[in-house]
């Protein structure tokens, strides 16, 4: 009944051991040792495995080197946020923190619109949005993390468009409706007619997509096509060596009244800088008929004509001395410094022409030319450029208006050959703007899309199908030139829609320069 | 040895002095005597019974002490554990809630105030602001105030005067003080404590006649008048009973009436427990017990005339009982008919529980139990439930480090259905360990029902140990020795210092028992009281 | 109270207003998970990912300063009880923490790893300790007549061999030969079986069926003899359940202690670390 709990009725002494366990020591040094093999661990992962011990995953595999070194990217105490500096990446990646280096926050803003001044503006107004570079590039996600792969929600915090299908605006060239004139007279319908039954005969591809493939050439990378040349892609039609222009009078030097052109000897002997490409020329393409001299054949741009038509334009055009130094007239739209642009271009190829050729007067006129590049491009920068400036020889006397009716009547003829596709106007040729780039933010690869697509399956401008068959196409009834044939969004959301091809950002954006490098040549070309 | 003799005689005029220490820094005392001399005593006519040998035994625990008048000696609440007696002067006794209260100024007895209040009024350093408060100390149903020493009027006080005793019920049962006790003249007291007191009574039939004259006196006939049996009896008819009943004192395990016997009479019990057991098959079962108040006899008295004990009674520890003979109950039932219907109820009753217990012999088991093991006695035992215990002993542990480092209990005890009844003090209502110490080191802590033990004056003597029939005493050696000095008995000098602990509660502090608030599973509480333990073996709480 | 072998929750839920706190919590955080997944990325290392770290280790350190509690138990800062039970919920909050700061997947590097591996052995460990602190105090209640200290059963059971020895002496040849076959070789040292987590009487009634034969053939003060042996026998027989059980009780502890310790010093170290980098 009465359940006497103890075995002893005595009362036995119970030991320290009873209220001070010896275990309770013991836990505790079991637990150091515990704390010590975790360090253990740690220093064996850094320097036997060379792997970080604190890192928080595996860096990519770009880094990989540097895992268990800490210090080269992060910054320690640096700020609570973020520890990886941007100056810790400049180390390597170059011009990441000067302004308009290519990784610059500044940089993105500079980038495809080339103006600096807008980087001015936005910087005030958005620069506290900046991030650093490891806000978007995020490392420690593993070897196989591709951390220049940014998602869209980091350009979201800044841009608004957060979608592509419904979100994204239409393209800028739609939207400008910039003019459809390539100030050619070409219209891709009749060509592409012209260029099928061509590359019939000539037993090459015969189909639609080899007739716009023939003109638009992929280039190397695939992504853009190689512009628009006349020797490439026109002059297996136009201008095949054989014409020859017509019997043009002889400017006489002693008697400044009487019009006619200049001949090959005069111009060598002027020695201009812009003329010493006679130097080069055959003297044999130049027959005297008479008192006239005309010269077969005729080249594209042919120098002689150019040349010509640049001397009239000195007679009739006194006060245009940095239009002496184009080959062909430029509309100078506001800031985009086409202008200067195509003088320098035109200089270069007057020095590339001449260099290697041994004679001192040419060395010396070179100097000239290259005095005038840079000139040219101070003056860019100094703000002074400007048509007036730049003149490059006296200028002609005024002439008499009968001889300014002889002098167009005369232009008019230098330029016949040329009008079958350009336009002359006050004695220059209008310079063509064909296959310009129309995306100024975006990137378009041609290639990824010409083997899932064809040609004119985007570009439904001209009213001629790949379902067609060759003689439904041909016989299409055709009017009017057609030249802008860049379709607008609709056409890409088509493909590019969630759970069909990738409508990232990314995919046609970028944050920093691409590998065109566009961006490097404004920022060369801003002078900076 | 001359120098030794006087050294010796110095440290024990030291030891004296240290019993009487709490009175040191009182005002209102005017002369405390130094351990009054046999002859001193011979001259006081209370110590007329006794020779000089107990004389001897006795003067330690006496002193002779003159007070200022109007000085508080005790208040209401207070554990005191000394008697007095007025050889001269005059003393007032008042119930001080009656009384106006710009008469109680502080007490000299018990500093602190003895009612259960939270400690945050205790303040130990200094005299605390007085709160009075009744504290009535019973177990089950009875009204009974424990030590009415004194038949008071509702307004007035009681002025004693030479010759008179008081307080020396509330130093023998350890409860509380009823009344306020202040002088009025200045007055020489001899003030006796509890070890010498005891002795006194067991001696002198004389004193012992005394004191019950005393209580017959002052104390009966009030207690009689609430005594639920007499309700509603006239104020004569109690006078003339309260001249009629014996007093019985009753020592530990003494029989009062055995199964089979003539009953010679209505007990009433006044104080301590008694144990009732029955004759069932070849052993004996506890059927029920009898608080204070309780009666004993009713249903063999009613039953017929001359009836024998139903059960047979046995005090469990010390305890006091009145007795009413036969012939005072006819004649008290015949004049009072409700008198006698209470009587058959309480009869009925008691036969119900014991043949509850009876039907259900663990009942009867847990009755047994619970009156062996302190449950009854106790106001605070320690009860582990052993279903939810991890063995972790934390509770241990938290007593050891609330005391020093030495635990004032092992988790070890009885076991009762699943719940351990651990050996730390039960801080009884009638503590046998407060007898016999000869320092009084071991007393009421004055918070309620709390026994400690001062270790300054133990001196490791194990007589507390010896009679705690729980075990809960245990000796300590502090880890010092007794110092090399006259006072210490010779073969002691040098020895380890072993001083008897105790749990006191942890009573000084506010967050209340460190066993309890230790244990992470909650499965350690206090409980006093049988009622309170049934609900937690039943897990009701 | 419950039957008997009926699954009762409140033997296993200590304080359901402490669960209730818990679920709430849990709740919170699982409504904060969600919120996050909507709003933003689920990664440790932005705002919200660090809310849930930070809470983590807040949680983890109150829970450890349990610890603490248990050492210094003088101390007034609440009964023990309430902190048991924080450290119960607030670790299995810290682990539903852990779980959210991580986004629910292994963490990789290598301090991460080791934390997340730590943070679960503990919490584990913690589980397994909480069922133990249900599971054996019932059972020791159960079934044994025998409450015994744990540090005192060495002592005790040499003491009752001691007895035995004594007994057996004074015993006539078929006791002493049952003695010293059967009894004697169990009863010199305290012994641990698992077999008592399985049968907590240790199969106790069947060793004393075989002596009933024994009992047959004796004189009755020899069989009194005989049954003082077996009451020895089997007190001593019933420490041993104790001893084990209490054993598992005080053993699990080191699963439990050593790797909380350790994970406190890999938190601060990966707390260092992030602020660090």
């Amino acid at each position: 009944m009465d359940k006497k709990g103890t075995f002893s009725d005595m009362r036995l002494g119970v030991g320290k051991d009873y209220i001070f366990p010896a275990r309770r020591s013991k836990m505790i040094i079991a637990g150091v040792i515990v704390v010590a093999v975790v360090l253990a661990a740690y220093v064996f992962d850094t320097k036997v495995f060379d792997i970080g011990f604190t890192s928080p995953g595996a860096v990519s595999s770009n880094h990989a080197i540097f895992e268990s070194k800490c210090e080269l990217c992060h910054d320690p105490f640096a700020s609570v946020t973020n520890s990886v500096t941007n100056n810790k990446c400049a180390v390597c990646h170059e011009n990441s923190l000067s302004e308009l280096g290519i990784y610059s926050f500044a940089g993105h803003y500079l980038y495809r619109s080339g103006d600096p001044a807008r980087v001015e503006k936005a910087l005030a107004e958005y620069g506290s949005r900046e991030k650093p570079c490891a806000h978007c590039h995020e490392e420690h996600q593993g070897r196989n993390a591709r951390i220049s792969v940014i998602g869209d929600h980091e350009c979201a915090a800044c841009h608004e468009h957060d979608a592509f299908v419904g979100a994204h605006p239409e393209f800028e060239f739609v939207r400008s409706s910039i003019p459809d004139d390539s100030t050619m007279k070409f219209t891709h319908v009749h060509h592409t007619k012209l260029v099928v039954q061509r590359n019939e005969k000539l037993g090459r591809d015969a189909s639609l997509e080899g007739a716009c493939q023939y003109c638009h050439r992929p280039e190397a990378d695939g992504q853009h096509f190689a512009p628009i040349e006349f020797d490439a892609h026109c002059g297996e039609c136009h201008l095949a060596g054989a014409d020859a222009t017509k019997k043009f009078a002889v400017k006489d030097p002693g008697d400044p009244t009487k019009v006619g052109v200049e001949t090959l000897a005069m111009l060598i002997a002027a020695r201009k800088p812009g003329t010493l490409w006679a130097l080069n020329t055959n003297p044999n393409e130049f027959k005297m008929i008479g008192p006239k001299i005309s010269k077969k054949p005729i080249y594209h741009e042919d120098p002689w004509i150019v040349e010509n038509l640049r001397m009239i334009r000195r007679h009739l055009y006194p006060d245009q001395g940095l239009s002496d130094l184009l080959k062909t007239s430029v509309e100078d739209f506001a800031g985009t410094g086409e202008l200067y642009a195509e003088a320098i271009r035109t200089l270069q190829s007057y020095s590339e022409g001449l260099r290697g050729r041994p004679e001192p007067e040419v060395q010396t006129d070179l100097e000239t030319i290259d005095s005038l590049i840079v000139a040219v491009r101070n003056a860019a920068a100094a703000g002074t450029l400007d048509r007036a400036a730049f003149a490059t020889g006296p200028m002609a006397a005024t002439v008499s208006d009968e001889m300014k009716s002889d002098l167009f009547d005369l232009a008019d003829k230098l330029a016949q050959a040329c009008l079958v596709c350009h336009y002359v106007e006050d004695g220059m040729i209008r310079r063509v703007r064909a296959d310009q780039r129309v995306f100024t933010r975006g990137e378009f690869d041609h290639r990824a899309h010409l083997v899932q697509t064809g040609c004119l399956d985007c570009h439904t401008g001209i009213p001629i199908t790949t379902a067609m068959t060759q003689q439904e196409a041909l016989s299409q009834a055709i009017d009017g030139s057609f030249i802008q044939n860049v379709p607008g969004i609709d056409n890409c959301t088509q493909c590019h829609a969630p759970r069909k091809a990738d409508d990232s950002c990314a995919t046609c954006h970028f944050m920093h320069p691409n590998k065109s490098g566009q961006n490097e040549e404004l920022v060369r070309s801003s002078g900076r | 040895m001359k120098n030794a003799m006087k050294d010796t005689d110095q440290l024990k005029l030291d030891q004296y002095r240290d019993r009487w220490s709490s009175l040191g820094e009182m005002s209102g005392l005017v002369a405390l005597s130094e351990q009054p001399s046999v002859a001193k005593l011979k001259e006081i006519d209370l110590f007329d019974d006794y020779d000089n040998k107990m004389l001897e035994k006795l003067s330690p625990d006496i002193s002779l002490a003159t007070w200022e008048p109007g000085t508080v000696l005790f208040e209401e609440g207070a554990y005191i554990d000394v008697a007095f007696y007025v050889v001269k002067g005059s003393v007032d006794i008042y119930l001080q809630g009656r009384r106006s209260p710009s008469a109680a100024a502080a007490p000299i007895f018990d500093q602190n105030r003895t009612m259960m209040i939270q400690t945050a009024d205790l303040d130990l350093e200094k005299k605390p602001a007085p709160k009075p408060e009744k504290k009535k100390p019973t177990p089950q149903n009875t009204i009974f105030l424990s030590t009415m020493d004194f038949n008071l009027p509702a307004e007035d006080a009681v002025r004693l005067g030479s010759g008179d005793v008081f307080g020396e019920i509330g130093a023998m049962s350890g409860w509380p003080q009823s009344a306020t006790a202040k002088t009025v003249t200045k007055c020489l007291l001899v003030q006796i404590r509890l070890p010498a007191l005891r002795k006194m009574r067991q001696k002198s039939k004389a004193f012992k006649n005394k004191v019950d004259a005393i209580y017959r006196e002052r104390s009966l006939l009030p207690q009689l008048r609430v005594t639920p049996l007499l309700t509603g009896c006239d104020d004569a008819f109690i006078e003339s009973l309260a001249g009629k009943v014996d007093l019985v004192s009753c020592d530990p395990d003494q029989v009062i009436g055995a199964e089979g016997e003539p009953c010679d009479g209505l007990y009433i019990v006044r104080s301590g427990f008694v144990k009732l057991t029955q004759k069932v098959g070849e052993g004996e079962l506890v059927v029920s017990y009898l608080p204070k108040g309780g009666t004993l006899g009713a249903a063999e008295l009613l039953l017929e005339a001359g009836g024998s004990w139903i059960y047979t009674a046995a005090s469990m520890e010390n305890s006091e009982l009145i007795r009413i003979s036969e012939s005072d109950l006819r004649d008290l039932m015949a004049k009072y008919p409700a008198a006698r219907s209470r009587l058959w109820q309480a009869a009925v009753d008691l036969v119900k529980e014991a043949g509850g217990s009876r039907r259900d012999v663990s009942q009867s088991e847990f009755l047994e139990s619970a009156l062996e093991k302190g449950l009854l006695q106790g106001n605070s035992i320690l009860v582990i439930d052993l279903d939810v215990c991890t063995r972790c002993d934390d509770c241990v542990r938290g007593c050891a480090q609330t005391h020093g480092g030495t635990p004032r209990f092992l988790r070890e005890g009885d076991k009762y259905k699943g719940f351990l009844i651990t050996r730390a003090c039960n801080h009884c209502n009638d503590p046998v360990c407060l007898v016999g110490c000869p320092t009084g080191a071991i007393r009421r802590a004055a918070v309620g029902e709390v026994v400690e033990i001062v270790p300054d004056l133990c001196i490791g003597c194990r007589t507390c140990a010896r009679n705690c029939p729980y075990d809960s005493i245990v000796m300590n050696d502090t880890g010092m020795k007794w110092p090399d000095s006259a006072a210490v008995p010779e073969a002691k000098r040098g020895t380890p210092q072993v001083l008897a602990t105790k749990c006191d509660l942890c009573y000084t502090d506010p967050a209340g028992p460190a066993c309890v608030r230790s244990c992470p599973q909650g499965c350690a509480v206090r409980v006093g009281g049988v009622d309170e333990f049934r609900k937690v073996v039943a897990r009701e709480t | 109270m419950s039957r008997p072998g009926t699954f009762a929750l409140k033997k296993w839920v200590r304080s359901p207003a402490w669960m209730v706190a818990f679920i709430v919590g849990a709740g919170i955080t699982l409504v904060a998970l969600v919120a996050n997944a909507w709003l933003g990325s689920l990664d440790p290392g932005n705002a919200w990912g660090i809310t849930y770290g930070s809470a983590a280790a807040f949680f983890m350190l109150a829970a450890a300063l349990y610890g603490v509690r248990r050492r210094l138990l003088a101390v007034r800062v609440g009964a023990s009880q309430k902190w048991l039970l924080f450290h119960v919920y607030g670790g299995a909050l810290f682990m539903l923490l852990v779980f959210a700061h991580t986004e629910f997947r292994l963490p990789s590097g290598g301090l991460n790893l080791w934390l997340w591996w730590l943070s679960l052995i503990v919490t584990v460990s913690g589980f397994i300790g909480i069922f133990l602190q249900r599971w054996i105090p019932r059972t020791l209640n159960s079934a044994l007549e025998t409450e015994v200290v744990y540090e005192r059963i060495p002592e005790l059971v040499k003491e009752i061999s001691g007895r035995a020895e004594e007994l057996a002496e004074n015993c006539p040849p078929a006791v002493r030969e049952h003695y010293l076959n059967q009894v004697r070789p169990n009863i010199q040292r305290p012994q641990r079986r698992l077999g008592y987590f399985f049968d907590i009487t240790g199969g106790v009634r069947g060793r004393a069926r075989d002596v009933a034969v024994l009992s047959r053939v004796l004189s009755r003060d020899d069989r009194e003899k005989l049954d003082e042996l077996e009451r020895l026998y089997r007190t001593k027989l019933e420490m041993d359940a104790q001893y084990s059980l209490q054993t598992a009780l005080r053993t699990w502890l080191f699963a439990h202690v050593p790797v909380s310790i350790a994970l406190v010093v890999v938190v601060a170290l990966h707390v260092y670390v992030v602020i660090k980098y």
